[in-house]
């Protein structure tokens, strides 16, 4: 990965390459050009491309950064390219026209015969066949064509979801190792689920675990987000239910996958702005992903960070999110901006880290789209906690605070006054911010108190309701089963 | 045990079975030789036999011609006997020759010629009247039987002598071969029970004219033998009596009891080669070690001079060892093995020799041989609760790394296990041998060369033309018994039982555990040969062994111990160097006596670093994931604790912490049942605690140490017993006692309650005051044992000065309830457990940590107890009274407000604090606390069905967010399982050691 970045600017592509694609890499560093060198990042590029099939590509880049003709790889890397390619078409013909011919699928899938064995019975295209075609999908995204290589696993998946009955159990014969993400799936076993989300799949087994993340892949190379967001839930189903098998992921492994859907899904999340800020939150929220996070990748605690504070509704998240914080060993101005305000109370600290976060979120591939908005949402941020425990304010003090004129402070308070969010009145002879009484009276405290007990107690006695069902139906089954046995 | 036979025996020595009258006579043989004038105990049991044979005459003549005398006149009875065919008489007095025979030998004397004769007659005799059908047929019962036994006990007995026996057949009288091939093949097939008394008497009464090895040369050996017995018969009944109960005896009932081996009988005579050989090898081992204290100084001499005389005879006969001698001696002896009186110690012993003669044929002869040594070194601690000696342990573990230095120099060699099958066709082998010799025992004679061989050289050939048809891959195969890895592991438990038994505060204690050193480089040795064989569970294996003797120790300290072993290996002990040349202008010069003390002039005795060892810390890593990769679950939790402890040692607490979570170990080891592993958890924890505590990272060593601290830290420790729990069986305590720490592996109980007791202190204290202010009506106890620790001084009617640890921190926590951080610092800033903490600057650093805490925590604490009776407080003041930044000041008060812990807000621009205190009334405060209540019993609720049902209610949950505090409590984190979590106890027979479910520091602190 490209290590010979610099990092001056508490800049995350290399650590976030190294959890993924070569593929999505080059965007990123497309990006990355803009804020370094190209030369740096042309030679990036070409070690990232070495590893590809655009051999085409490289050589265009490598012209770019003052090579002259061709890097001398790639003559040699070309002829391979090409031989794999023809190899593997060939292998894959005999599904691929039947593919190419929708009215033989047609009727293959209503004769229920669209399954690896069905196929295999019906018109004699063997498994192998299948099985080139699968990787020929792969070739074709190592190539570059990430909309043939979507199509064909498409295609691909399509074989394994069940129809009817008995349609399943045909991958036994292909369960060779892919890595489709670069990664290792060694494993062999078969998972079995019951309806589940992955599109239908009912056995994931490692290879079609491998075609879950080349679709994903896929999607998001080709900037279906949407789409690519059905697909990394897809995935991280397929990971819960292979981590949870027996001999599927080994603990170790599944950290590794779910820390790669944590850095796949930042394209998914950021690019995809309204659904993507619940979504981040959500999924980076969950035990064993935050689990992840802290042991393999704290770095990402910068978006979880920053999707918490843009998304307004999602702030109760703030205060497990501080915990996280404190037991992570990174430090990013975004990082120390949350740890000034919300557990030093240092909000000087936090003006100036603030400022830091600005250009560091303008240089980030992910969120310098967001730039904008963190910042806003950010300084509401501050001047709620500051409000909070404050009676009385400055508002020159609360300008420089929030890095404002006092006259566009001012009018700053007034307008968020205005919208009822705050309870507060300018004292304009001493320019002042003058707090509302917030204090709960002890009446409120009661009635706060015991608010939610209705409905817990309802919600107990439901659950207690469900139990005593349960455990009549286990007494009543025991009870026939003795009466059985005599 | 040969008291008891021995007067069992002489009771029923007529008795009619077989073996008993047997045993009689080993017995008789062994008094009679002891009697010769030896102290030992078998002065005791000697006056009830009766086989005071020897004494008939009273005449002063010299031991041996009275003896020969004894012979003859039996010989003559004998004669008489074998005339009328009255076997019984025949078989008394043949038993009384042999007898006599044996006293003799000891003596040192060579056969005399007559006795060779009486021997060959008395086979032919008995040969021929088992011959005669009908005349046994007519033999009473009594007669028959005794000629049944004879011909057993001659066919035995003759074994020894055979050579003597075919040279005198071939000269003075025409053999009966025949009759002899078919007496000793026929009898061949039921000499099961009785291979006794003959094993012993000949392998007591001819290993010297044996060791001459041929009959021709007995002249001249004959003179030098009698030269010596008549110079000192003395001494050398002197030096058996030394040996009788090491090796003299015992051997002889090894032999006894070997009851059904032909082969054994058939191996008699190798293996009385072997114990010349351990006579000096004992007498070597002995002398060199000093260990004969006891003996006099002249005893000492003889027998020193004796070593010299045997050993140069031994030497001789290294020359004339073969491979396949060798083999046959090492069968002999191992089958010897586990046989009922036959000491571990004597084979050892016997194994040492051999081993030694087996130098000279390379390693694929020696491996075996050390296999078994290494073996019956083990053999010897009879008793779980036995422990190696050092010195054994020491040659032990020579073996060992012999043998793998065997195999590292020879990439080639591999060890294969003995299994059951090899172990029968070794036997059957051995059968086989032995069959086809006895057939053709007369035409030994070389098929390739033409000329006549003995059997030992025909085995030999044997084996070599064996050898070149095996396989290059076979002939470095080597089989042998037992596996080297798991020597390693019994030799490591030797070492830590001997650790354990060891006083810590004796100089051996010191002394010992410079053999880890010793350890861990064998260690290493046999993992890499398993790691070059692929075996991957054995590397596993050794690897967890490897880490469990060098995870407790500190990089620092590893490398100076390290260092010192290295120095001591090259150059010896410092203190036995000169103290000139550790000087410190020791500089390798020329020889200057004017300038430079001789002893200083090579320079200052250095050993370079070598730069292919690898850091302790490197080891660490490496053997900890290669367990993790290849190791059992077991050992990888083995590992996976040490190596988190490891961290915890090294002040990496995040890494430490984050192993420990992904192991999930807090939550599996209390379900484990596994005492050894609850206790290294428990080691961890605490480790990792003090980690925490160093770091200032109060709260998190507050999780880590308080629930094992709080109650029988020593028990949970493994570092010492403790005494109540009376329901403890002994059975239970000897389990208790075996998993005790080593000392040097110990923690520091003093310093673990310290730091526990601090961290509560930070805790609690704040908490307390907060309660007492009444702000929060939920009382959440942080730190029951704390709360009570300070309940019990508070209730003390006269408080003193404190004096230990707890009565220090104490004091702290009152001065610490009033305000007074300064007092509160001073009471334990200078306790004498932070001395205890290693590294540089760990007491300035702990201060540090201390002070600050102390202030944070101080200031909290006033602001609780003392908020009441402020309208407003001016943060200078604050500044002033803690000694605080002001910016430190406003964090510590905005979070309290933030928090709604203290009901106030700032004035901006005054910089004060305004209280804003309501002033409730009693049916209000009393309603706050009835909604309290319910809120509480709608929670418990909960509780109960969720403790019921199983599930934990979080998809219920979801919608009440309100109240953030309670939900927090059950998220996962570090297993904080805070309903069952608080009293739990895993005790598993002794109480030995319970893994409590560590709840690290995942709660949020920052209340």
């Amino acid at each position: 990965m490209p290590e010979s970045l610099a990092n001056p600017l508490h800049d995350l592509t290399s650590r976030i390459g190294a959890s993924l694609d070569p593929h999505h890499v080059l965007p990123l560093l497309e990006f990355a050009e803009t804020n370094v060198g190209s030369s740096v990042v042309g030679e990036a590029k070409l070690s990232l491309l070495k590893h590809t099939n655009m051999v085409d590509y490289a050589v265009e880049i490598y012209q770019k950064i003052g090579g002259k003709g061709e890097p001398e790889w790639s003559g040699e890397k070309r002829k391979t390219v090409m031989a794999t390619l023809d190899t593997l078409t060939k292998g894959a013909k005999a599904f691929a026209d039947i593919v190419g011919d929708s009215s033989k699928k047609k009727e293959l899938v209503q004769g229920n015969n669209w399954s690896v064995q069905g196929l295999d019975k019906s018109v004699g295209v063997k498994a192998d066949a299948i099985e080139n075609y699968r990787k020929l999908a792969k070739f074709q995204y190592e190539c570059g064509d990430y909309e043939t290589a979507y199509n064909m696993l498409e295609n691909y998946l399509s074989l394994f979801v069940p129809q009817q009955k008995g349609s399943q159990g045909g991958d036994s014969a292909v369960d060779t190792a892919d890595d489709y993400s670069g990664s290792a799936n060694n494993n062999n076993m078969s998972a079995n689920a019951k309806n589940m989300p992955a599109f239908g799949l009912t056995d994931i087994t490692a290879t079609l675990h491998g075609v879950l993340w080349g679709k994903l892949s896929c999607l998001i190379l080709m900037g279906k987000w949407d789409e690519a967001m059905v697909a990394l839930n897809a995935v991280k189903y397929s990971i819960d239910v292979r981590s949870g098998a027996e001999g599927g992921l080994s603990a170790l492994q599944s950290l590794k996958e779910r820390t790669w859907l944590l850095h796949w899904g930042l394209f998914v999340f950021w690019n995809n702005s309204k659904k993507g800020l619940d979504a981040i939150i959500d999924l980076y929220m969950q035990d064993k992903n935050i689990q992840a996070i802290q042991t393999n990748a704290p770095h990402l605690l910068r978006y979880l960070a920053s999707a918490i504070i843009i998304n307004k509704r999602k702030r109760a998240n703030l205060k497990d999110l501080v915990k996280f914080i404190n037991h992570c060993d990174y430090a990013d101005p975004i990082i120390q901006f949350v740890d000034c305000l919300y557990v030093k109370f240092d909000f000087e600290g936090a003006q100036q880290k603030l400022q830091a976060c600005e250009s560091v979120l303008a240089t980030d591939f992910f969120l310098h789209n967001q730039t904008k908005l963190f910042m806003e949402e950010a300084r509401v941020f501050i001047f709620e906690n500051y409000c909070r425990i404050h009676q009385k304010i400055d508002i020159a003090t609360l300008a420089e605070k929030l890095s404002m004129q006092p006259e566009d402070a001012e009018r700053w308070i007034v307008d968020l006054i205005r919208n009822a969010s705050l309870d507060a009145k300018i004292d304009s002879t001493e320019n002042c911010v003058i707090m509302g009484h917030t204090t709960h009276s002890v009446y409120q405290q009661v009635i706060n108190k015991t608010k939610d007990l209705t409905a817990r107690s309802g919600n107990l006695t439901n659950n207690f309701k469900s139990y005593l069902g349960d455990v009549r139906e286990k007494e009543r089954r025991e009870r026939e089963a003795a009466r059985e046995m005599e | 045990m040969s008291k008891f036979w021995a007067n069992d025996s002489s009771s029923s020595s007529n008795s009619e079975n077989e073996s008993d009258s047997d045993n009689s006579s080993s017995s008789e043989s062994d008094s009679s030789v002891k009697k010769a004038g030896d102290t030992t105990n078998a002065n005791r049991w000697v006056m009830d036999s009766d086989s005071s044979d020897d004494d008939e005459i009273r005449v002063v003549k010299s031991g041996k011609d009275r003896r020969n005398e004894a012979i003859k006149a039996d010989e003559t009875k004998m004669r008489n006997a074998m005339k009328v065919k009255d076997f019984n008489a025949v078989d008394d007095s043949f038993k009384k020759i042999q007898t006599v025979m044996e006293k003799q030998r000891v003596g040192g004397v060579d056969l005399p010629s007559f006795y060779i004769r009486m021997l060959c007659d008395l086979e032919d005799f008995i040969s021929a009247s088992l011959k005669d059908k009908a005349g046994f047929k007519k033999l009473s019962a009594t007669n028959g039987r005794a000629l049944n036994r004879m011909k057993l006990q001659i066919r035995k007995y003759i074994k020894g002598f055979t050579e003597q026996m075919t040279a005198f057949r071939a000269n003075p009288v025409v053999s009966e071969d025949e009759a002899d091939d078919d007496s000793s093949s026929s009898s061949d097939s039921d000499s099961d029970s009785d291979s006794d008394s003959d094993s012993d008497s000949d392998s007591d009464s001819d290993a010297e004219p044996k060791a001459k090895a041929k009959p021709k040369e007995a002249a001249k050996p004959k003179a030098k033998a009698k030269a010596s017995s008549d110079s000192d018969s003395d001494s050398d009944s002197d030096s058996d009596s030394d040996e009788s109960d090491d090796w003299g005896s015992s051997d002889s009932d090894s032999d006894s009891d070997s009851s059904d081996d032909d082969i054994n009988t058939q191996l008699k005579g190798r293996a009385r080669w072997v114990k010349t050989a351990v006579v000096v090898k004992e007498k070597v081992v002995k002398d060199k070690e000093g260990r004969a204290e006891k003996r006099k100084q002249d005893k000492e001499k003889r027998d020193a001079e004796n070593a010299a005389k045997s050993k140069s005879k031994f030497l001789e006969k290294e020359a004339t060892m073969t491979v396949a001698l060798v083999e046959k001696n090492l069968n002999d002896i191992v089958t010897s093995r586990g046989k009922r009186g036959v000491r571990a110690s004597d084979l050892t012993r016997q194994l040492e020799a051999l081993c030694k003669m087996s130098i000279q044929f390379g390693p694929t002869v020696e491996i075996p041989v050390l296999m078994h040594l290494i073996n019956s070194q083990f053999d010897q601690n009879r008793n779980i609760d036995d422990y190696m000696s050092p010195s054994v342990w020491r040659s032990c573990a020579a073996s060992i790394s012999r043998i793998a230095n065997f195999l590292k120099n020879e990439p080639r060699l591999k060890l294969k296990l003995m299994d059951a099958d090899d172990f029968l066709e070794m036997q059957m082998k051995m059968k086989e041998k032995e069959t086809s010799k006895l057939k053709d025992k007369e035409v030994l004679i070389d098929p390739n060369t033409g000329e006549v061989e003995d059997e030992a050289q025909r085995a030999e050939r044997l084996r070599v033309e064996a050898a070149s048809k095996l396989s290059e891959e076979e002939r470095f195969t080597i089989k042998a018994a037992g596996s080297m890895c798991a020597f390693m592991v019994r030799l490591e438990e030797q070492y830590t039982k001997s650790l354990q038994k060891t006083s810590p505060h004796s100089p051996e204690y010191v002394v010992r555990l410079r053999d880890e050193g010793v350890l861990l480089e064998v260690l290493s040795l046999v993992s890499h040969y398993y790691e070059k064989t692929g075996m991957n569970t054995e590397v596993a294996e050794l690897n967890l062994l490897r880490l469990e003797h060098s995870y407790y120790k500190h990089d620092v300290i590893a490398v100076a111990v390290d260092s010192a072993t290295k120095f001591a290996s090259k150059f010896g002990e410092l203190e036995a160097l000169h103290p000139a040349c550790l000087s410190v202008n020791a500089k390798a010069t020329a020889v200057e006596p004017a300038k430079v003390h001789p002893a200083a002039a090579s320079g200052k005795p250095a050993i370079t670093a070598d730069p292919e060892t690898l850091s302790p810390q490197q080891i660490i890593t490496d053997c900890a994931s290669f367990i993790y990769a290849h190791g059992s679950e077991k050992e990888k939790v083995r590992a996976i604790l040490c190596h988190i402890t490891y961290h915890a040692i090294h002040d990496r607490f995040e890494e430490g912490r984050d192993l420990l979570l992904m192991s999930k170990l807090q939550d599996t080891i209390a379900i484990s049942n596994d005492i050894p592993n609850m206790i290294l958890f428990n080691r961890m924890m605490v480790t990792l605690g003090l980690c925490a505590f160093r770091k200032g990272k109060i709260w998190e060593a507050f999780n880590c140490l308080s629930d094992v601290a709080s109650s029988r830290l020593r028990e949970l420790l493994a570092q010492g017993l403790t005494k109540y729990g009376h329901d403890k069986n002994s059975e239970q305590e000897k389990a208790e006692r075996r998993r005790q720490t080593p000392y040097h592996q110990q923690l520091n109980v003093d310093l673990i309650e310290a730091s526990h007791l601090i961290s509560a202190m930070l805790l609690e204290v704040p908490n307390m005051a907060k309660e007492s202010a009444g702000g929060d009506n939920r009382k959440r106890v942080t730190s029951r044992y704390f709360r009570k620790q300070v309940e019990i001084y508070n209730r003390q009617i006269f408080t003193g000065p404190p004096e230990n640890t707890r009565d220090h921190i104490m004091a702290s926590t009152k001065a610490l309830q009033a305000g007074d951080w300064r007092t509160s610092y001073e009471m334990i800033a200078d306790l004498n457990v932070w001395q205890l903490i290693p590294g540089e600057g760990a007491k300035e650093n702990i201060q540090k940590v201390l002070m600050e805490n102390i202030k944070e925590q101080g200031l909290r604490t006033f602001l609780f107890t003392y908020s009441n009776n402020y309208d407003s407080l001016a943060l200078e003041s604050l500044v002033e009274k803690f000694d605080l930044e002001a910016s430190q000041v406003h964090s510590i008060v905005s979070k309290l407000m933030f928090n709604r812990e203290l009901l106030a807000s700032w004035d901006g621009p005054t910089s004060t604090i305004v209280m804003h205190r309501v002033h409730t009334s009693k049916l209000q405060n009393l309603a706050l606390q009835y909604s309290e209540k319910v809120a509480q019993l709608v929670e418990s609720n909960e509780k109960l069905l969720d403790a019921q049902s199983g599930t934990y209610g979080f998809s219920d949950r979801d919608f009440s967010n309100t109240g953030g505090s309670w939900n927090n409590n059950r998220r996962g984190g570090y297993g904080g399982n805070k309903f069952n979590n608080n009293r739990r106890r895993y005790n598993n027979g002794g109480r030995g050691g319970g893994g409590r479910g560590g709840k690290g520091g995942r709660r949020n602190h920052s209340n």
